[in-house]
């Protein structure tokens, strides 16, 4: 019994470093943009569609599919970006918000249309496990665990100590400011964005290939879950984002255990409406005015 | 050096500034002074280009850059300090510093180390609180960040807005003190934006009136001080 509940906690810090890869995903783009979006689960996906395609489709290595879909979804956030963003910049909040609203749904459908409505299959990446006791460990948790402990440093270093790291964190705080030293805030924005968007994309393949299927129809979950993490961690904080996305996968996970599967996504809305009716600024952000 | 040709600028209905002009030469303290929502701050934020220009043109150098974006006006030695100070509150006082330097792409590691140490110098206390938040400082010490910030750009003009704004008496003095080194040991040209016009002309060569976004008056320093109607209105004499 014991065993069980440790394998369904490694299983949780699993999923829990996959939450956490969405979740800084989702922080970097809201510093960036000072909003929430409601496309980010969607765009995802369609990222890993992108290299599902270059594997299924076009026959190319899987893991070379997957690192071809990084560059890729860059760009493509950089379109994301134009489309949902830029125009809007000295409009009202609302607007970006229902265009990212609409985009989300946008894709969602287009998503169904050209690779389908139903699950896909992706092998895992890394085939094998160890077996310690009776915990079984299987390598491509050990990978995403490992990845994502180096994105997360990764992130830290670019956005601590280079310029266009440093200048992002600025513009975060202080557009008109960070454009009164130089910083072009239209690429900046766009950078961060699409930094973003990677970081998540990355994020979803670990998920894809772990669960060994993705669909089109994943995309608002998987949104609600990266959303629901960086509030629980306080939104523009990085290092909120990780442990936010730690705790409700193994949260999930053990929720799983105790009760059942069928209540895995439930997690998520409780710990939702928990932190924003107990404490809205999450467990490290500043304190939220409205 | 610096010129603005029929500046206007609008909020919407709302005209800020009717169509100025004015001249900036070389080497020059100019003092735009005037009330609270006269446009001065507007004026400024039209030559950053952080606010969209309803018309006119800026000439810098004899060159147009009326409609260069901001981060390319930076780039030709043109530094705003903002009205309000705006410095990167959860930057440490040394990446304040440090994001001073930001357009300086082709600056060595040694060149920006040096520029800080001369930083440091000018401003002792902003030495003392290098890896404190910036959001953390009084407003005298953010004012003095927000200047410092400024000077790590090698500016050839500096717009300050407001800098005595809600700062004790004091601190008034030494950063009017602070404005006028600079013009003088840096040879940086000044545009003082200043409500408190006193303070403004005690250092200024020339000055500009602004009155509900027209220039009312322009005149040499001396001029300035000794116009009755402008002491009754602004010296707050008579």
């Amino acid at each position: 019994m014991f065993g069980f509940y440790l394998s369904q906690l490694f299983n949780g810090i699993t999923q829990g470093s996959i939450y956490a890869l969405m979740a800084i995903g989702y922080s970097l783009i809201f510093g960036t943009l000072g909003l929430v979006t409601f496309a980010y689960g969607d765009i995802v996906i369609f990222g890993v569609f992108v290299g599902y395609y270059f594997y299924a489709v076009l026959g190319l290595n899987l893991i070379l599919a997957m690192l071809l879909a990084l560059p890729i979804t860059f760009l493509f956030g950089v379109l994301v970006e134009k489309i949902c963003y830029e125009k809007f910049r000295k409009e009202a909040r609302m607007l970006m918000l229902i265009t990212t609203v609409g985009f989300g749904i946008f894709l969602r459908s287009a998503s169904q249309i050209i690779f389908g409505t139903g699950n896909k299959s992706i092998p895992t990446l890394i085939e094998g496990k160890i077996e310690i006791g009776n915990l079984n460990i299987l390598y491509i948790q050990l990978g995403i665990i490992i990845f994502t402990l180096i994105f997360i440093y990764a992130l830290r270093y670019f956005l601590n100590n280079t310029r266009t790291g440093i200048g992002i964190r600025a513009l975060s705080m202080d557009q008109d400011a960070a454009k009164l030293v130089g910083v072009n805030v239209d690429k900046s924005i766009k950078f961060g964005h699409s930094l973003g968007v990677v970081l998540g994309v990355f994020g979803g393949i670990m998920l894809g290939s772990f669960y060994n299927a993705i669909s089109p129809m994943m995309g608002p979950n998987l949104g609600l879950k990266a959303f629901t993490a960086v509030v629980l961690g306080g939104i523009t904080s990085i290092p909120g984002a990780v442990i936010g996305g730690y705790i409700l996968g193994i949260m999930e996970n053990l929720a799983v255990a105790v009760f059942s599967s069928g209540y895995r996504d439930v997690v998520a809305f409780i710990i939702l409406i928990i932190v924003l009716v107990v404490k809205p600024s999450g467990l490290f952000g500043k304190e939220v005015k409205f | 050096m610096l010129k603005a040709e029929d500046l206007k600028i609008h909020y919407g209905h709302v005209e800020a500034v009717k169509g100025i002009s004015f001249e900036v030469e070389a080497g020059e303290i100019v003092t735009i002074i005037g009330s609270n929502g006269a446009g001065k701050s507007s004026t400024l934020r039209g030559i950053s280009n952080i606010e969209d220009k309803a018309g006119g043109k800026v000439i810098f150098q004899g060159e147009d850059i009326t409609s260069l974006p901001a981060h390319e006006i930076v780039d030709k030695g043109i530094c705003h300090v903002p009205e309000g100070r705006h410095i990167f509150s959860q930057l440490t006082v040394e990446e304040n510093l440090y994001m001073g330097s930001y357009s300086k792409t082709d600056q060595t590691k040694a060149e920006y180390q040096d520029k800080l140490a001369r930083m440091y110098d000018i401003f002792p206390r902003l030495k003392e609180r290098r890896n404190q938040d910036g959001g953390n400082l009084s407003g005298g010490e953010q004012q003095m960040l927000a200047i410092a910030r400024g000077l790590m750009m090698d500016p050839v003009i500096m717009m300050l807005d407001e800098p005595s704004l809600g700062l004790a008496p004091l601190l008034v003095e030494q950063i009017i003190k602070l404005i006028k080194e600079i013009n003088e040991d840096l040879g940086t040209t000044i545009l003082l934006v200043e409500q408190n016009a006193r303070k403004a002309l005690s250092i200024a060569h020339r000055g500009y009136v602004m009155e509900t976004g027209n220039i009312i008056m322009s005149d040499r320093r001396e001029k300035l001080i000794n116009d009755p109607k402008l002491a009754e209105a602004y010296l707050g004499v008579g």
